[in-house]
């Protein structure tokens, strides 16, 4: 939202390794029946923040900063010893203060008892007293340790895809109606994107289909951890790649300008010979007539070449969320719901660990 | 005022300052690790409501400004009944200020300079980082010993960027309000700041609030009546820009001279204030710009420090960390700073004093105590 990324404290504290993350969930992996239910419950727990959201008319920002907390949060604790539905509640209120969107909190209370409710949560013990929702935003905030500003990839991805904002032709439902205060590049305003970006070339110019594309990327990427192990820049430069690689309109559009195409053998094609396999050198092949046409489109491979990320993180993060969606095909609501309520029951049947003593005011919520 | 006996692992509170805000009392206290004196924000929470708002706004915002001329968060001691935010201690706001240093009130030409330009700073930090301070008044700009200007209560900041209909236009104290605002814009941006910056710094060279209003409507009068009442050409303009601006018929006033409204000004002053206080929020300059008018770049003036101003800050923007030693910090009160007697640019001074500065103090607290503000109140970093 605010301030410089690189100075941020979500840069500096909440940006963390595999090797923490595995710590995190140490004592839950004891009380699932394998260690993929626990990505099961990344999933889980991320679209029930998105629903509750959507029901307190959160922007999709909001939600995003309230499912960056409760990721954040489980980083210093454990499902098992604490209320997750009341965590992620929490989350959601805190998330609405923070990106100045307050909702009243017996609003809160009230959709999240109605949700969690229903068959498939099976939620019968959510408080309905609001004290106890506030009681829990004291925790949250005190282990987030104040640090409530969060980056979000959307600001990078509408920075480097030249999104005019002042246009007021674009559809409601355009992410650009989303790309309220600050979105323009983590911490920066669109013109200082080179500062950061390290291209002289201009922006991408993505069709409104590409970008709604990209966009839902980056919606899924809060189904994983990926927020909590790569900067948002990284993040939304991967969403970008994704977009240009599995988007078939964006594909076709920009066809012309990758170094397969026929456009870049214009002499072959002209003489109805079939196009050589061997790629031609990008540049020194393509014809007058193809430049010309398309003189103002951004070919993207320069345009991903000069940017300063690294190539080999984002071709990394491409991997993780591509094997996120496989994981997401396996996903079973009911049966990940039900794991939960396992690991709740099992874990109130042992003795009090020593945790800490805070959490002993919540175990009874369960 | 009476001393507190609530004291705290970390910070011993000394007594209560008499800087109430909206939802908090300021205590002066001294942390017990560093014996630093600092400033305790007592902000209780509601067991129904939670944290106030304005509190998550402030701590999330100020956690991560880091400027010389913005207050320093250093802590946050969370307890079940309230949170205590631990800021730097500054001596006293700039009303206070100038109503004991000023002449009635007015503060001298290098004084207002020094305190401009660090507040133009510090606003421009804010801006480069994409937040809007919105509260910007005398009271809520604290100095230090060192003379240093500090902005502080960010409880009504936020994040901003491109301008969006969700602003509220319930912000800025009346008297400090752009004219924008007082149309009830709420797709204000930086210049909302801007305009304060010009209304403060036309009462500290005056000594008296530029536009004292009752209400909304007369806050707008009292604006018109100085710097003219808008042509129907620009009010149309921001009303296209801010479509929920209210515009009604007002009196045609012609602009005043404002030579003739703040007569202490310099010419240079002068002209940097018509540039701060344009009723047209896209005609304002930026905090940014403002920087290098010749107000500030154009040689300061040979006059000596008037008996009871407080000096210019000894230090550069942005400033290292920790104090001189006691002599040079002796000598940094005792007599006025080097641009008051050799006739050199704010600039020149500023990068003479980052080397002496850094020279001096290079990572040393008080008295050459180190200074670990992760460590000052038992905060444990991650």
């Amino acid at each position: 939202m605010a301030t410089d990324f690189w100075a941020s404290s979500h840069y500096k504290r909440w940006i963390v390794d595999r090797a923490t993350l595995k710590q995190a969930r140490a004592d839950d992996l004891v009380y699932v029946s394998e260690p993929e239910c626990l990505e099961f419950l990344a999933i889980y727990f991320a679209n029930i923040i998105s629903k509750l959201g959507k029901k307190l008319g959160f922007r999709q920002r909001v939600i995003a900063t309230a499912t960056v907390f409760f990721r954040r949060f489980y980083l210093k604790n454990s499902y098992c010893e604490t209320d997750p539905y009341l965590v992620l509640s929490a989350c959601c209120y805190v998330a609405a203060k923070a990106e100045e969107s307050p909702v009243h909190i017996k609003n809160v209370v009230a959709e999240s008892r109605a949700l969690f409710s229903q068959e498939q949560y099976n939620v019968k013990h959510f408080p309905s007293d609001n004290s106890k929702l506030a009681e829990m935003e004291f925790y949250l905030v005190d282990d987030l340790e104040c640090d409530l500003i969060v980056f979000h990839p959307y600001r990078t991805l509408l920075a480097l895809c030249n999104k005019d904002f002042g246009n007021s032709n674009s559809s409601s439902d355009s992410p650009a109606e989303e790309a309220e205060a600050g979105e323009l590049g983590t911490g920066i305003g669109a013109d200082d994107g080179p500062r950061y970006w390290g291209t002289g070339q201009g922006q991408l110019e993505l069709s409104e289909g590409g970008l709604q594309t990209a966009w839902f990327i980056i919606n899924d990427t809060y189904r994983s951890e990926l927020c909590l192990i790569y900067p948002p820049h990284l993040i939304a430069v991967t969403a970008i790649y994704l977009t240009l690689v599995l988007h078939t309109p964006t594909q076709n559009s920009i066809a012309h300008l990758l170094p397969y195409s026929p456009a870049f053998n214009s002499d072959s094609s002209n003489s109805g010979e079939p196009s050589q396999t061997t790629p031609h050198p990008r540049r020194s092949s393509r014809t007058s007539d193809s430049s010309s046409k398309h003189a103002n489109q951004q070919d993207p491979i320069d345009f991903l070449a000069n940017l300063n990320v690294s190539l080999s993180a984002i071709a990394t993060i491409a991997q993780e969320i591509i094997s996120m969606y496989s994981l997401w095909n396996r996903y079973r609501e009911d049966v990940t719901a039900e794991e939960m309520r396992n690991m709740n029951a099992n874990a109130n049947m042992e003795p009090e660990k020593s945790s800490p003593e805070r959490f002993c005011i919540r175990r009874h919520y369960l | 005022m009476r001393v507190l006996q609530k004291c705290s692992r970390d910070v011993k509170v000394l007594k209560a300052l008499d800087r109430e805000g909206t939802y908090a009392t300021v205590y002066k206290g001294r942390s017990r690790t560093t014996n630093e004196i600092v400033a305790l924000k007592e902000i209780h929470l509601d067991a129904e409501e939670g944290t106030p708002s304005t509190a998550i706004r402030e701590i999330s915002l100020m956690k991560e400004l880091k400027h010389v001329n913005i207050v320093r968060l250093h802590d946050v001691i969370h307890t079940e009944t309230k949170l205590v935010l631990i800021f730097e201690f500054c001596e006293q706001d700039l009303k206070k200020y100038m109503d004991q240093h000023g002449e009635r009130g007015a503060l001298d030409p290098n004084t207002v300079r020094s305190f401009m330009y660090q507040l133009l700073k510090g606003t421009a930090f804010c801006h480069e980082n994409q937040v809007l301070h919105r509260d910007l008044k005398p009271q809520n700009l604290l100095i230090n010993r060192k003379g240093e200007l500090k902005l502080g209560d960010f409880g009504l900041a936020r994040a901003f960027g491109v301008p969006v209909n969700t602003f509220s236009n319930e912000v800025v104290t009346l008297w400090y309000r752009a004219p924008d605002v007082l149309l009830g814009s709420r797709t204000y941006s930086t210049s909302i700041d801007v305009w304060s910056c010009g209304c403060i710094f036309a009462e500290m060279i005056s000594g008296l609030p530029l536009f004292r209003g009752r209400d909304n409507n007369d806050q707008l009068l009292h604006i018109m009546r100085i710097i003219g009442t808008p042509s129907q050409q620009t009010f149309d303009k921001m009303a296209k820009e801010s479509p929920e601006i209210q515009i009604k018929q007002y009196p045609r006033y012609p602009k005043q001279d404002l030579r003739s409204v703040v007569p202490k000004a310099s010419p240079h002053a002068i002209d940097l204030l018509e540039r701060l206080l344009k009723f047209d929020p896209a005609e304002r300059i930026s905090a940014a710009e403002a920087l290098s008018h010749p107000y500030f770049t154009a040689s300061a003036s040979n006059s000596t420090f008037t008996a009871g101003s407080m000096a210019p800050p000894a230090f550069s923007f942005p400033h290292p960390h920790g104090l001189p030693p006691p002599q040079q910090q002796q000598q940094a009160y005792s007599r006025p700073p080097n641009f008051i007697a050799n006739p050199v640019s704010v600039h020149q001074m500023h990068a003479q004093q980052q080397q002496q500065a850094q020279a001096a103090a290079m990572g040393t607290g008080y008295g050459g105590v180190p200074m670990h503000y992760n460590a000052s109140f038992g905060h444990n970093p991650r």
